[in-house]
């Protein structure tokens, strides 16, 4: 169970990442040069997909609090986002920070030490322009999905910078989809 | 000029994170978030310093540049691959297509994939890479 988990989020992570570059693929179809600085990094980032450590760890029912701190983060950095018009970067510093201190309550909690990461990934969640999210509905369903996912992927890019911001692309992505094909 | 102070801005982004998350341990979210609020707040109150763009600019490529930051001294234990991913990452995101704007996460997508281009980097390099060295030991 655990390893199919693993490779479901191991599949979405990836998937995501090229979609992105796919992206500017057929933005740039007439710049050589963009192609194949594409090209090369495609194929790094394929060997490094196959070499990158894994994990075993198996699934809990306290891992789903992560869906709860994700949610929070992502509403709170909207509201300083949108609301207060403090803009994305401000917004998801300022509650990252906060969220980094979190652990300093209880130390000896395993449960406190979760709570940072999952609430800057929500926070990347909530980093969503106001064209793209039209409402807080949309937020929370991401936030959700991001958590989801979040709890997926626990054994796979552990300690990888950029990790959280992927999960959080692909809940908005999802979200987009899923608004999409309803309207 | 704009263009170099951006990839500047990456680079310098990707280290700071790095030692302030791994040297003095403050951890991956406080680094990333905490110098990210600063120059954030820095832009907000003084957004005439710089030129427009700049001022626009320099605080997002800053953001994203720490999450590479955010990556583990165990995965990735070198100075100088971290800062090639904030190089990387300046490239990528001055070149990201138009369709994603305004979607959270874009930038930490664009740092993963600058993370994993150095990891290769390093895997392809054989570079000794902690991880690695366990993994064999398992085997």
């Amino acid at each position: 169970m655990t390893k199919i988990f693993r490779r479901l989020s191991f599949f979405i992570l990836i998937l995501m990442q090229f979609a992105f570059l796919f992206a500017i693929f057929f933005d740039k179809m007439n710049a050589p040069l963009v192609l194949l600085f594409l090209g090369i990094i495609s194929v790094l980032i394929s060997l490094a997909y196959f070499k990158a450590p894994r994990e075993e760890e198996s699934y809990f029912i306290k891992d789903l609090y992560l869906i709860l701190f994700a949610v929070t983060g992502a509403l709170s950095t909207f509201f300083i986002n949108i609301e207060l018009k403090l803009g994305p970067v401000i917004a998801a510093g300022f509650i990252g920070t906060l969220a980094s201190f979190v652990p300093s309550i209880n130390k000896k909690s395993k449960l406190l030490k979760e709570v940072p990461p999952a609430v800057y990934c929500g926070a990347f969640v909530g980093m969503t322009s106001a064209s793209v999210a039209p409402n807080l509905k949309f937020i929370l369903f991401a936030g959700f999905i991001a958590g989801s996912i979040l709890i997926l992927s626990k054994n796979i890019f552990n300690g990888f910078g950029g990790k959280l911001g992927t999960i959080a692309f692909s809940s908005i992505a999802i979200s987009s989809i899923i608004l999409y094909t309803l309207t | 000029m704009e263009l170099s102070i951006l990839f500047i801005t990456g680079i310098i982004s990707a280290l700071l994170t790095y030692v302030v998350n791994n040297k003095y341990g403050q951890g991956a979210v406080r680094a990333s978030a905490g110098l990210s609020l600063l120059v954030g707040l820095f832009f907000y109150f003084f957004p005439d310093i710089f030129t427009p763009y700049l001022t626009k600019n320099i605080p997002i490529v800053f953001i994203g540049a720490t999450f590479i930051g955010m990556v583990s001294s165990k995965i990735l234990p070198s100075y100088l691959l971290v800062g090639f991913s904030g190089f990387i990452f300046s490239i990528i995101y001055l070149n990201a297509s138009p369709f994603f704007k305004g979607y959270g996460g874009a930038l930490g997508t664009t740092a993963a994939i600058s993370v994993l281009v150095s990891l290769s980097l390093a895997v392809v390099s054989r570079k000794k890479l902690p991880w690695r060295k366990s993994k064999k030991t398992l085997n």
